[in-house]
């Protein structure tokens, strides 16, 4: 792995954090719950990038049949669920103080925990002890049919009680440069820091199977 | 030859266990379970209706494709089915049909029932037709796909469902919201978009059937 690629997503990492706490304004009203919204929607876009590159992987595999496609797919599925079960933390995180309570039944907050959802299933059909081929089908399959989720998540604030909540990245074009350049230096950041895991993952995955003798 | 499957599928369906009557059965009990466990101010809510019919469809969808499968089983005609020359991808259009149309038949069925208790009339219930075909073609075909991925697996029973509902939630919820469309006379929020979400979905479950169950029987 490219060693000035970990070391430059470690400085970023490090250098959003710190202009996310210290030199970001404090938004009226909302005060230091508003600064999640610095992690929460970096970090819901990095987990929808790892989901389309598990939906794009499993086309790729499901017309290659190589094992390298499912490796980068499973990899991907893995950060993605890491990334989806953060949003499903923050979020609460910020509603608590906002909303005056963690968990409403909102329709955003219910299709990402249906997402989370499929693939916790994606994950347990993966370790029930399928052939590796059949596994990797499976898992290819699974993940394009719950890609299809993602642009339902986007779409459902407009489909039920739109008066609910007012998601940030609505208005993004609309916010002070003091608000729109952290948080565009937090997406490229937390971007950064998902390829450098996933790359990671890969590497892992793949020295398993060279360890089961599938490379 | 789809049309000879298709028959094939009636003709083994009227000689097991009458999956219609089954199935029609059992989303009665449903119902009814339904009708004893809310209060009764609230059962002509034609909102709370409208959701546990969605619920109903759900589970009645999850017993129908495994009764399909294991009634090929009980026949001993799966392996002569699939070790056939015939095309699989007919072979999964001619289930999709028939378990549409019998799925179709136990929806149409619940909802003169729930002619009785709620202000439906017949005129609603026949607009229903085109929605329950539409949101079928999604289940049916999702279902057979993610039936054949739990399949081999020993715990299946289990599998199946867990990830089948997660899956099928954006078809509930369309359908949903047409229905209560339909029965209040009015163009709901979004109307036209669920109808555009249902139509991606019944196609892309054809189209991923149509492609992956000849593979995944295979394997």
């Amino acid at each position: 792995m490219n060693l000035t690629f970990f070391i430059l997503t470690i400085l970023l990492m490090v250098a959003n954090l710190c202009w996310i706490i210290f030199f970001t304004p404090m938004v009226p009203d909302q005060e230091w719950a508003q600064k999640i919204f610095y992690l929460h929607v970096p970090i819901a876009w990095s987990g929808f990038l790892a989901y389309f590159i598990v939906m794009i992987n499993g086309f790729l595999y499901l017309f290659s049949k190589d094992l390298k496609y499912d490796r980068i797919g499973h990899a991907s599925a893995e950060i993605g669920t890491i990334f989806t079960s953060l949003v499903l933390i923050t979020g609460p995180i910020w509603a608590t103080p906002i909303w005056g309570k963690p968990w409403v039944w909102e329709p955003r907050l219910v299709t990402t925990l249906v997402l989370f959802l499929i693939y916790i299933g994606y994950f347990i059909l993966r370790n029930i002890g399928l052939y590796r081929q059949r596994a990797a089908l499976v898992s290819a399959i699974i993940g394009i049919i719950a890609f299809l989720d993602i642009p339902i998540i986007f779409a459902s604030v407009n489909f039920w009680a739109a008066e609910i909540q007012s998601h940030p990245q609505l208005g993004m074009n609309r916010q002070p440069s003091g608000i729109l350049n952290p948080f565009l230096f937090s997406l490229v950041s937390f971007t950064s820091l998902m390829i450098l895991m996933l790359m990671l993952k890969i590497e892992v995955l793949k020295k398993k199977d060279i360890e089961d003798r599938y490379v | 030859m789809l049309f000879k499957l298709i028959y094939n599928e009636f003709y083994l369906e009227s000689k097991s266990s009458y999956n219609l009557f089954y199935m029609s059965f059992f989303a009665i009990s449903c119902l009814m379970f339904l009708l004893f466990t809310f209060p009764l101010s609230k059962i002509n809510d034609i909102i709370i209706f409208n959701g546990f019919l969605w619920i109903i469809v759900a589970l009645s969808s999850i017993k129908l494709i495994e009764n399909s499968f294991a009634r090929e089983r009980d026949f001993s005609v799966y392996d002569l089915i699939y070790s056939s020359s015939i095309d699989l991808s007919l072979v999964f259009l001619s289930k999709l049909f028939t378990l549409n149309m019998i799925l179709a038949g136990v929806q149409l069925i619940l909802l003169f029932i729930y002619i009785l208790f709620t202000s439906l009339n017949f005129d609603i219930v026949f607009n229903f037709i085109p929605l329950c075909v539409l949101a079928n073609f999604g289940l049916i075909g999702f279902g057979i796909l993610i039936f054949l991925l739990t399949n081999t697996s020993t715990s299946k029973s289990f599998l199946f469902p867990v990830i089948f509902f997660p899956i099928i939630i954006p078809i509930l919820i369309n359908s949903s919201n047409i229905a209560l469309g339909l029965i209040i006379q009015d163009t709901a929020s979004l109307y036209i978009e669920s109808w555009l979400i249902l139509l991606t979905f019944a196609l892309l479950g054809v189209l991923l059937g149509i492609n992956l169950f000849g593979r995944l029987i295979k394997q």
